[in-house]
Parts: structure tokens; C-alpha cells; sequence
């Protein structure tokens, strides 16, 4: 208990310089919001009415405190060029990259685990090799080029898929599957890849042990051994890795949702840069980071009450 | 490459005669990843500089030849929707993609690692103000805050090599202050005293070598890092602007082209993916050939 109370004090202080960092990024922009919603010929004095109508024309500090009270309300301001909240517009556009990265994680974790434990298993023949020389492959492609291959062969010559946009779920499931397969495979490459060193890895390490060398000795079947025993162990490893590569999924999707116009979180991220649409900037990447922070708090927590031995240790 | 002088650790008994604390290290036999990825690095760095001096085409020309050709004799790689070599533009863009791994590596590492060894070393409120900020920084999926700040900045070369090297500098500092943490109260560093060696070798034959390792294996796998970031960027149009070419942004023009000219899409993408290959191994290489252990 004492173990995640402080954790959880760790999580506010990291939000809070989440916001924070958030703040000072996203004000040393150049543009001018002013000048962006009333058009380059306004007057100074519109310009000057309407700075001081949205605070522009306030301290930073002060800008920032009253974004911070919002935000605890819930409350993340007004995008400036959909004139809506800007909770609404993520609320909107969160299913499509929660899908996206959802399904790109079970996708990692279905290919990962198979080929973690064969590589393991196989140690040192050509097949651990070729799982090995898949995962390097894995680390350096790029995903979004990956993505534009998927498209090139499957959707542009194979007419297999779309060659990008989205279809809700609520319309139709299978269209829904079309339009994100491509995309959650791009996306999930290099997850596939670090997963499979970790489980192969870690499988090996838990192999080594004395209780693995019981539970033989006690004539238990290989198979016995290695999936109930063995994978237990190397389980733990994996779950950590799950949780911080979700947020370096969240990352990369931004990069996949504009390759296959996906109208998720990242792409609203890219327009409001380019739109300098400071409040919808702010908040949008201030959600994003709190997001990643949670889901690793969460499985840090999950971990601790999985193995009570880390929270006596710490 | 240096070779470094690498006493096997407290705790460490397996393999190898064990090294004198003061004395020469042992033979270390490198492996295939090393070996594999310092060749095509040394290849990728070989053709960059020669793409500085020399190319088949002018990388810019517009016009000069037919425009989509295919690949053939004359263009190994066709031309694009200009008319321009592909094979000369990715020659010309690999100098590029380099200088921003190597300058936003050298960011996070001169930035990180300098904040880490005094959070390390200093302990106490220091220690605790420093990381914290650290994990502000790191608790961001790092392309989401490269792209914030090249947001923030505006699309461009340097503003591209800055936003990837302070999404390093979390990584730096973290492994920069576990490596002096682990290093300080280490075995061999009382080993080495008592042996007779003046804390100037302890300090810079000692305990700086061993602390620099993993900071070495993480600047070479974080080059490659920079250079996906740099090309996913570019692709964006967040990063590297025309005229200069680069990786991802000629991945971006194909993009539009992939129906009538499907092999733009194909060499750029190959030559990223090559070119983090190459430091990849060479990362995994290192780890192994500096730490026995692995």
C-alpha cells in the first residue's frame, strides 16, 4: 500500500511537469493566435480586443495557472479553429487511436510470444536466427514506410484494402477491420520486434534456474516446464515492456494515422500545429503523455500486486 | 574504435582470465553484429561523403531527363515526378541523414550526460530535482514531443536535429547517473587503489571507461534512433524542408505517386532502413564486445 500511495505522488508531480514542459513548448511558438482567427488585414485594435478576450495579452504564468485550474476541472480550453472544447474534439477522435493502438499491441503480443518462446526453445539453430534477424528487421524499418508498402501491395495493386480513411465501428465491424488492418500492422513492427529479444531473452534467463531444475527433476513434461513454469517468470519482463512501448505507440501513431488518413488523435495533433492552434496544441499533448503516464502507472501497480516482493523492495 | 580498458566486474566470474586491475585488458573477440554493423556503417559514412562530392545527376536538376522513369541502366533507381535521379538524390541525402544523428546524439549526450553524473554524484535535493525533471521529459512518447517542439519552433534542419536531441536528453541523463551510481562504490575501483594506482588512473582509467560504455551503446543505437525520427519527420513535413533532399520527405512525394510510380516509395525507404540496420548492430555489437557479461 505504502509502495503505490507513493507512486502516486510520483504520477501528480510527473503530470503536473507534463503540463508544465507542455506550456513552455508550446509558447515559444511564433504565431500569433490573434492574428490567425481574424485574418491578416484586422486591425490592431481587434487584434489587441481579442488578446486580451482569450488572455493572450496576461503573464505566462498567470496563462498558465488558469489552463491548470481548467484542466483540473476538465476543462482543456477552446481549439481556436473548431470553436468546440477541446475535450469534445479528443473524445471524438479517441476511438480511432485507441483501436489503432490497442489492437496493435494484442497483434504484437499474438506474433511476439509464439516466436519469443520458439527462439528460445531453438536456441542457437537457424530457426533463433531467423526469428532473431526478423526482430532486427523489425528495429529498423520504419513504420510508415512499412505502411506505405502495405498500401503499395495490398490496397493500390491488390485492391485487398482501402488505401487509407476510417469506418466507425458502429457502421460496420468488418469495415472497421478493412480500414485498420494495414495501419495496426505497420504500427505494431516494432513492438514485434523488441518483444520478441525480451521474451526470448528473458525466457532463456528463467531456463537457467533452480527451479526450472525441479520442477525436471521432478519428471514434470517439457512442455509442463516451460509454459507454466518458465513463462510465468518471463512473463513479468514483457507486461513492463507492453506498458512503456504504449506510449512509444502513441508516438508512432501519429506518424500511421497520417499515412493512411486515419482521423485519430495524431492527425488532430499535425492539423492543430498547423493551424497553430494553441489551446487545441496544448491540451491535445498534455492527453497524449498523461495517457502514456497512466497506462505505465497502471501497470506498475498491476506488477506490485501480481509479485508482492517489488513493493517490499522499494 | 577505441579500445577500452574493461576489468571484469565485482560479481563477475564467469569467462575469460580475470584482468589485473592495473594491468593491460585481455584479448576480447568481437562478433558478427559488430563486425556486420561497422561495415555498413562504414560503408553508409563512404557514400555520403562521396554523395557531398560527386553524384551520377545533380540531386536538383529538374527536368533533365524523362520525369517517372522507371529503373534502368541510365537511372539505377528511376527519376521522380520532376525528372530527378533518385539514385543521386539519396546519395545526396545521406550526408544529411547522418549529420542530424550525429548532431542530435551529440545533444542528448552533452546535455544528459553532464545532468546525470551530478545528479549521481551530488546526491540529496540535487539528485531529486534533476530526475524529476528528467521523468517530465521522458514521460512523453518521445515523437510526440519531438514533434511539439519542431511545432513550436518551426519545420527545418537545425530545429529537426534540436527536437530529437531533447528527446534524448532524458535517456543520457538516466543512464549517465545509474553508470556513476553503480561505478563509485564498485569493487574494482577499491581494487585499483589498493593496488597502487593514483586516483587520477582510477578516476580516468577506471571508473570513466566503465561508466562511458553504456553511454556508448546507447549514443550508437540512438544514432540510428535519430535517423527514423529525423526521416519520420521529414515525412510529416515537420522536419528537413526542400531543397534539401532528404530520406523521408522524398518518402512523403512518393506517397502521392504510389499508383504510376511505385518505386519511389521502395529505395528511400531502403536506405533508412539500411542505414539503422547498420547502427543498430553495431550498438548490439558494442554492448557485447564492452560488457562480457551480456
Amino acid at each position: 500500500m505504502h509502495y503505490i500511495l507513493r507512486r502516486l505522488f510520483g504520477l501528480v508531480v510527473t503530470l503536473f511537469l507534463v503540463s508544465l514542459i507542455t506550456f513552455v513548448v508550446v509558447h515559444v511558438l511564433p504565431g500569433d493566435p490573434a492574428m490567425l482567427i481574424l485574418g491578416h488585414e484586422a486591425s490592431p485594435e481587434a487584434l489587441a480586443n481579442l488578446r486580451a478576450s482569450l488572455g493572450l495579452d496576461r503573464p505566462l504564468v498567470m496563462q498558465y495557472l488558469t489552463w491548470l485550474a481548467g484542466a483540473l476541472h476538465g476543462d482543456l480550453g477552446q481549439s481556436l479553429r473548431h470553436g468546440l472544447p477541446v475535450t469534445r474534439l479528443i473524445a471524438e477522435r479517441l476511438p480511432v487511436t485507441g483501436s489503432l493502438a490497442g489492437l496493435a499491441t494484442l497483434l504484437a503480443l499474438a506474433l511476439a510470444l509464439p516466436l519469443g518462446i520458439l527462439a528460445a526453445v531453438k536456441e542457437g539453430t537457424a530457426l533463433d536466427l531467423a526469428v532473431l534477424l526478423i526482430s532486427q528487421a523489425g528495429l529498423a524499418l520504419p513504420a510508415f514506410w512499412v505502411g506505405i508498402l502495405l498500401i503499395l501491395a495490398l490496397a493500390v495493386r491488390g485492391h485487398l484494402f482501402p488505401t487509407g480513411g476510417y469506418v466507425p465501428w458502429h457502421e460496420s465491424v468488418a469495415g472497421a477491420l478493412r480500414s485498420l488492418a494495414l495501419p495496426v500492422v505497420a504500427l505494431s513492427l516494432p513492438m514485434v520486434a523488441v518483444l520478441v529479444r525480451l521474451v526470448r531473452g528473458a525466457l532463456l534467463e528463467e531456463l537457467g534456474r533452480d527451479h526450472i531444475r525441479t520442477a525436471r527433476a521432478k519428471g514434470l513434461p517439457e512442455r509442463t516446464v516451460l509454459l507454466r513454469h518458465a513463462l510465468r517468470g518471463a512473463l513479468i519482463p514483457t507486461v513492463t515492456m507492453v506498458g512503456l512501448q504504449l506510449g512509444f505507440l502513441l508516438g508512432g501513431s501519429i506518424v500511421i494515422e497520417q499515412v493512411f488518413a486515419l482521423p485519430g488523435l495524431g492527425r488532430l495533433v499535425l492539423s492543430a500545429i498547423a493551424n497553430r492552434d494553441v489551446p487545441l496544441i496544448q491540451g491535445l499533448v498534455v492527453f497524449i503523455a498523461a495517457l502514456a503516464v497512466a497506462i505505465n502507472f497502471a501497470v506498475d501497480v498491476l506488477y506490485a500486486a501480481l509479485d508482492p516482493r517489488l513493493s517490499a523492495r522499494r | 574504435m577505441l579500445r577500452m580498458q574493461h576489468p571484469s566486474r565485482h560479481g563477475d566470474t564467469r569467462g575469460g582470465p580475470s584482468t589485473p586491475p592495473c594491468g593491460r585488458s585481455g584479448a576480447r573477440r568481437g562478433s558478427n553484429p559488430l563486425y556486420l554493423g561497422g561495415a555498413i556503417v562504414g560503408a553508409i559514412v563512404l557514400l555520403a561523403l562521396v554523395g557531398l562530392v560527386h553524384t551520377p545527376h545533380d540531386p536538383n536538376a529538374i527536368g533533365t531527363a524523362g520525369r517517372g522513369l522507371g529503373p534502368g541502366l541510365a537511372y539505377p533507381m528511376g527519376t521522380d515526378q520532376f525528372g530527378r535521379d533518385v539514385f543521386s538524390r539519396i546519395l545526396h541525402s545521406a550526408s544529411l541523414a547522418l549529420l542530424v544523428g550525429g548532431a542530435a546524439v551529440a545533444i542528448g549526450l552533452t546535455a544528459g550526460a553532464p545532468l546525470g553524473a551530478v545528479a549521481g554524484f551530488a546526491g540529496g535535493w540535487a539528485d531529486e530535482v534533476i530526475m524529476r525533471l528528467m521523468d517530465g521529459l521522458f514521460a512523453f512518447p518521445a515523437t510526440l514531443l519531438a514533434i511539439a517542439i519542431v511545432g513550436a519552433l518551426g519545420p527545418g534542419l537545425r530545429n529537426t536535429i534540436l527536437a530529437i536531441g531533447v528527446a534524448y536528453v532524458p535517456i543520457f541523463a538516466r543512464l549517465a547517473r545509474a553508470s556513476v551510481i553503480s561505478q563509485a562504490g564498485a569493487e574494482y575501483v577499491e581494487a585499483a587503489r589498493a593496488a597502487g594506482c593514483r586516483p587520477g588512473r582510477v578516476l580516468f582509467r577506471h571508473i570513466l571507461p566503465n561508466g562511458l560504455n553504456p553511454l556508448l551503446v546507447q549514443a550508437t543505437t540512438a544514432f540510428g534512433g535519430a535517423i527514423l525520427a529525423e526521416a519520420a519527420l521529414s515525412y510529416l513535413g515537420l522536419g528537413v524542408q526542400p531543397p534539401d533532399p532528404s530520406w523521408g520527405q522524398m518518402l512523403n512525394d512518393a506517397h502521392n505517386y504510389l499508383s504510376v510510380a511505385p518505386w519511389l516509395a521502395v529505395f528511400p525507404g531502403m536506405a533508412v532502413a539500411l542505414t539503422v540496420l547498420g547502427f543498430n548492430l553495431l550498438g548490439d555489437g558494442l554492448r557485447d564486445w564492452l560488457d562480457p557479461r551480456g
